[in-house]
């Protein structure tokens, strides 16, 4: 058995379980164990995966299983990791486990929930792993779909408008994507040979320029709707809002990386000509996304609200560092997107757990919680510096490595809009420290807060999990920026070949 | 010093750029997404009409969408 | 021929059957129609004996005789999905009839699926057509029921006479009705054009296309639910089967006029079927609506003119028949142990019957092109055949009106799942034979889609075609 077909496997056989439980502590007991497997065995993959490139073994994806499925489309099942997918899958490992104990006290219809939380997890896990375009696509719709009865059983608000919205969205961004992807494999072997949908085949051939014109708007646009490219990020701050706590992390911290990651593995690796011509049209529009993003996080009231259009910023800036295309920049995308995963995912679980507990979610009824939770207030902390780019922890280093890269780029254009991206950096202090002031310090408005326990052992150990990464990688980012690094060389050789000249345009 | 902060802090950067901001992703952007939507669902009420249950109606539809194909694809084309 | 025969002496028997049996036994009549249909089916899936009869009017192929099969395993779950209904008091003196009918339109569908010239064609068409409205008349002492069949009778007769009057250009034209010679002798002068343009809104009529499909909201609504699923499946299914055959073979000459042509209709038909059913609360209506739109969808398939393309139709009709079906089948269980058929009376029902959700929403996910089920693997493999020809703005037209369809399909979830209610569906238990076709086209929905053996196994039946 090929140690990444279990990451789909475990999964599946994990909601096979939960069926046949008979209450709910059964079911989250089940759930745990499976997603703790699933969590060791991210675990063993990056160990595995390093101990194979310290032995030397250059291959670009390694642990490579094959097998045909639909032969007359020369479908396969593909799976194969390189350094990205291998941290990818290590965040989502992260992410799943810690928010299957964020929703310990899930008590409504709890097998129901867990079934489709970790049928998301599947879907992401699957995504990750594959290399051939149309499992890619499967997975990723597979990871959506469970969203829209997540949000809508399950969430507060207005629910069902949210979890509506977000599926329509989303499944029009894979509309988008349908047409690219049918696009790429239709021009995957322009001399004539076997078409293919596999990624590293396709990454061999060179498409041709004006059908890359054509497609990779389609594909780039498809992920990133995915990934709150604006103007088409709407659905995730009423999403993430009415979505329940574990859904919002998975949500905000794997899945939107699906975007991130598609656009990057896809969209820019198998077209970079288009790429490299068509960069200033989608550089503005996630400039855009920053700044914006950022701005608009600082006018809300709602703590989820704050923290999805906190969301659109920081997944804004990781298609924007993909598309500065050079080895610092990508490598930033990379680290931003795990480090973003990771620490939105902590927010999300502290405002769940401050929400089940304050049961208002609006800063302005709260105050001088640090009192009350220190231990809440301690991680929420964190996760502000975190997101704030402190250093020493895992947002730092994203950022620096963005911009970094984007500032290699030596044209005005670029200048200016990497000064832009910039201040997003400024304006998410503003809105960090203005909430952790208002929620943490301050007097206590309300009474009946004091009454208010802290953190229970199950909250502890969601949220531990979690901060324990973000400082594992701002302490030591360089396993990590190496680990990426090496995958990155294929891909920017790639595009390097392409020998297109950005600053011809301007 | 302090007035000077709060004056960037609130004024400026509260109120004329991200109150603006919040409102234009309320109204706008997302406006847009949802008159997408009520643009199919009128739509979906103006054509209500055509299915009147009246059969005379829908013969004369079949005979008239058979001639303008027939306009479009041998005229036309 | 093995088809036609068996089914012919499977009618004769049941008709025989039914003479000999007492009033107060006629139920019996069900199991011998349903096992000798199994049988019917399950020999249907033996190696065909390929082959042309009556000097070329009728002719056999492995792939027309999966066509065949795919029919029957559809007709066998609405059999099945009958029971409940069929053993209604008002139903207890015409039992029979309801088989022979459903036989002989099957029958008619044999016949015209293996037309080799279009005069076994249209008697194939006409003997299909008109015990259908009789089946849709089938419960008439309701207003509704009449009013179906008679709409259906002749909104038909029209379409018919359009379409006879191209196969009579057809002939005047080239001097033959049988294909092989008409697709010698086809070109695109203007007469030949007409010809094919009357012949092609007889079929759009049938597969009830835009425009040609407004008869169709109201004699789905009318007929018994279990006829408005044959309608909606089989029906639709045996005419796409033999468009898509007479498309390819006959008037490949054609192909840049039907190719537009397709075009054109498939993009209307796929965004009025879905403008239609957004609204619809009725769930009868609303299956019709969505029915007319995954025809567009169907053409999307056809228009490739590949061999791929008859796979994708072929394939996708089978799909469609097992999600369908599955819809269907919920809607008709609960009508016929509760009478309801708004979709606000789904409010709650998972909580009340977890299991007949959970199917109605796989057959949801599976008509909205939603993996892992087999619905997106069929419209996957549509859009790849459109785009194979290089038709990815049609494609993406495509995806998007499957995106507005979700929205629907969704909110019959959403009532299911996520709506509460005081008064919710009460929890009951189907009978068995229900309960067999509505396994069945669960299992179907689940295992199609991953199964590649059946896609691959249809391409190559294809191959011949071409």
């Amino acid at each position: 058995m090929n140690i990444l077909s279990l990451f789909v496997l475990i999964p599946v056989l994990t909601c096979i379980g939960i069926v046949f439980t008979k209450n709910m502590k059964q079911t989250r007991l089940v759930s745990a164990i499976g997603m703790s497997i699933q969590l060791i065995l991210a675990g063993l993959l990056v160990y595995l995966y390093l101990a194979e490139r310290q032995a030397g073994n250059m291959a670009e994806m390694l642990f490579t299983y094959d097998a045909l499925w639909f032969p007359t489309l020369n479908i396969h099942y593909t799976v194969g990791v390189d350094g990205i997918s291998v941290a990818m899958i290590a965040l989502t490992g992260i992410v799943v486990f810690a928010g299957i104990f964020a929703s310990w006290k899930m008590e409504f219809l709890s097998r129901e929930f867990f079934i489709s939380l970790i049928l998301l997890a599947t879907g992401v896990f699957g995504f990750f792993i594959s290399l051939d375009l149309f499992t890619m696509f499967l997975f990723y719709e597979i990871a959506v779909i469970p969203m829209y009865l997540l949000i809508g059983i399950w969430g507060s608000g207005p629910k069902e408008y949210s979890a509506m919205k977000l599926t329509l969205m989303l499944m029009g961004g894979s509309a988008l994507l349908m047409v690219g992807l049918l696009g790429i494999y239709f021009y995957s072997a322009p001399d004539g040979g076997q078409l293919t949908w596999n990624l590293l085949e396709i990454s061999k051939i060179n498409i041709p320029i004006e059908m890359q014109r054509f497609l990779f708007p389609f594909t780039f646009i498809g992920f990133g709707i995915l990934g709150a490219l604006f103007p088409f990020h709407t659905w995730s701050p009423d999403g993430h809002a009415s979505a329940p706590t574990a859904v919002s992390m998975l949500h905000a911290g794997v899945l939107m990386k699906l975007g991130g990651y598609g656009a990057f593995r896809v969209a820019i690796f198998l077209m970079p000509e288009a790429a490299q011509e068509q960069a200033w049209i989608f550089l503005i529009l996630t400039s855009i996304s920053v700044v914006y993003g950022a701005f608009g996080a600082i006018w809300q009231k709602d703590l989820k609200y704050i923290n999805a259009y906190s969301s659109v910023s920081h997944c804004g800036l990781v298609l924007f560092a993909v598309l500065m295309m050079n080895q610092t920049a990508f490598n930033g995308a990379i680290i931003q997107m795990i480090s973003h995963g990771l620490m939105t995912a902590l927010f999300f679980a502290l405002i769940g757990m401050i929400y089940g507990r304050t049961h208002t979610r609006m800063i302005n009824e709260m105050g001088g919680l640090m009192k009350v939770m220190p231990f809440l207030g301690v991680v929420y902390v964190i996760a502000g510096l975190a997101s704030l780019g402190l250093p020493g922890l895992s947002g730092f280093v994203a950022e620096m490595t963005i911009f970094f890269g984007a500032y290699q780029h030596t044209d005005t254009f670029h200048r200016i809009l990497t000064i832009m991206a910039t201040t997003s950096i400024v304006v998410t202090a503003v809105y960090i420290l203005r909430v952790v002031g208002i929620l943490l310090l301050g007097p206590i408005k309300n009474d009946h807060f004091l009454h208010l326990d802290d953190a229970k052992w199950y909250e502890r150990l969601s949220t531990i999990t979690l901060v324990v990464a973000i400082a594992a990688i701002g302490i030591a980012p360089l396993w990590l920026s190496d680990m990426i690094n090496v995958s990155l060389a294929p891909i920017v050789n790639k595009i390097s070949m392409a020998g297109f000249e950005f600053t011809s345009l301007f | 010093m302090d007035e000077v902060y709060l004056f960037v802090t609130k004024k400026i950067l509260f109120n004329l750029v991200s109150r603006p901001v919040a409102w234009f992703d309320r109204h706008i952007v997302d406006g847009f997404m949802n008159l997408i939507a009520r643009v199919i669902e009128r739509s979906a009420y103006m054509i209500k009409g055509f299915q009147s249950g009246r059969i005379q109606q829908y013969g004369y539809v079949f005979v008239s969408g058979t001639i303008v194909l027939v306009i479009i694809f041998i005229y036309i084309w | 021929m093995r088809h036609e025969l068996s089914l012919v002496a499977i009618a004769l028997i049941l008709l025989v059957t039914d003479l000999m049996l007492k009033p107060s036994q006629k139920p019996r009549i069900i199991p011998v129609a349903v096992v000798l249909f199994s049988i019917h089916t399950i020999l249907g899936f033996l190696p065909a004996c390929e082959g042309i009869l009556f000097g070329g009017m009728f002719r056999a192929t492995a792939l027309i005789g999966m066509m065949k099969n795919v029919l029957n395993v559809g007709v066998l779950i609405i059999l099945l999905q009958s029971y409940t209904w069929i053993m209604k008091e008002e139903n207890r003196d015409k039992m029979s009839e309801y088989f022979i009918l459903m036989f002989s339109t099957l029958i008619g569908m044999y016949f015209m699926i293996s037309s080799g010239d279009f005069l076994m064609f249209y008697l194939g068409l006409e003997t299909a057509t008109i015990p259908m409205a009789a089946l849709a008349a089938y419960t008439h002492h309701q207003t509704k029921s009449a009013e179906a069949g008679v709409k259906l009778i002749l909104s038909s007769a029209l379409s018919s006479g359009i379409l006879l009057f191209g196969l009579s250009l057809i002939y005047g034209s080239t001097g033959s009705i049988y294909f092989s010679d008409v697709a010698q002798l086809y070109s695109n002068a203007p007469m030949q054009v007409l010809a094919f343009l009357f012949f092609f809104s007889g079929m759009a009529f049938k597969i009830s296309l835009v425009p040609f499909h407004l008869w169709t909201a109201d004699v789905y609504e009318g007929s018994p639910i279990n006829v408005t699923s044959y309608f909606s499946v089989i029906s639709k299914g045996a005419a796409s089967f033999i468009l898509v055959l007479i498309l390819y073979k006959v008037f490949f000459q054609l192909v840049y006029v039907w190719q537009d042509l397709l075009y054109i209709i498939s993009i209307l038909t796929m965004v009025v079927g879905n403008l239609f059913a957004l609204r619809q609360k009725n769930m009868k209506r609303f299956l019709a609506f969505s029915s007319i739109a995954q025809a567009g969808f169907i053409l999307l398939g056809m228009i490739a003119g590949s061999q791929m393309g008859m796979t994708s139709v072929i394939y996708f009709v089978l799909v469609y028949i097992f999600s369908n079906l599955g819809a269907f089948g919920v809607v008709s269980a609960i009508e016929a142990s509760t009478g309801k058929i708004n979709m606000g009376d789904y409010d709650g029902l998972y909580h009340t019957n977890p299991k007949l959700s959970l199917l109605m929403m796989l057959a949801m996910f599976s008509l909205a092109g939603i993996p892992p089920v087999a619905g997106f693997f069929g419209k996957f493999f549509l859009f790849t055949s459109a785009a194979s020809a290089g038709y990815y703005w049609l494609v993406f037209i495509a995806v998007l009106n499957a995106t507005i369809s979700l929205y629907y399909y969704l909110m019959v979830v959403k009532a299911m799942f996520i709506n509460k209610t005081d008064t919710p569906i009460a929890k009951f238990r189907s009978d068995n034979m229900t309960r067999a076709g509505l396994i069945l086209s669960g299992l179907g929905i689940l295992v199609v889609g991953f199964w590649a053996q059946v896609y691959e196994f249809i391409f190559n039946l294809s191959v011949g075609l071409f």
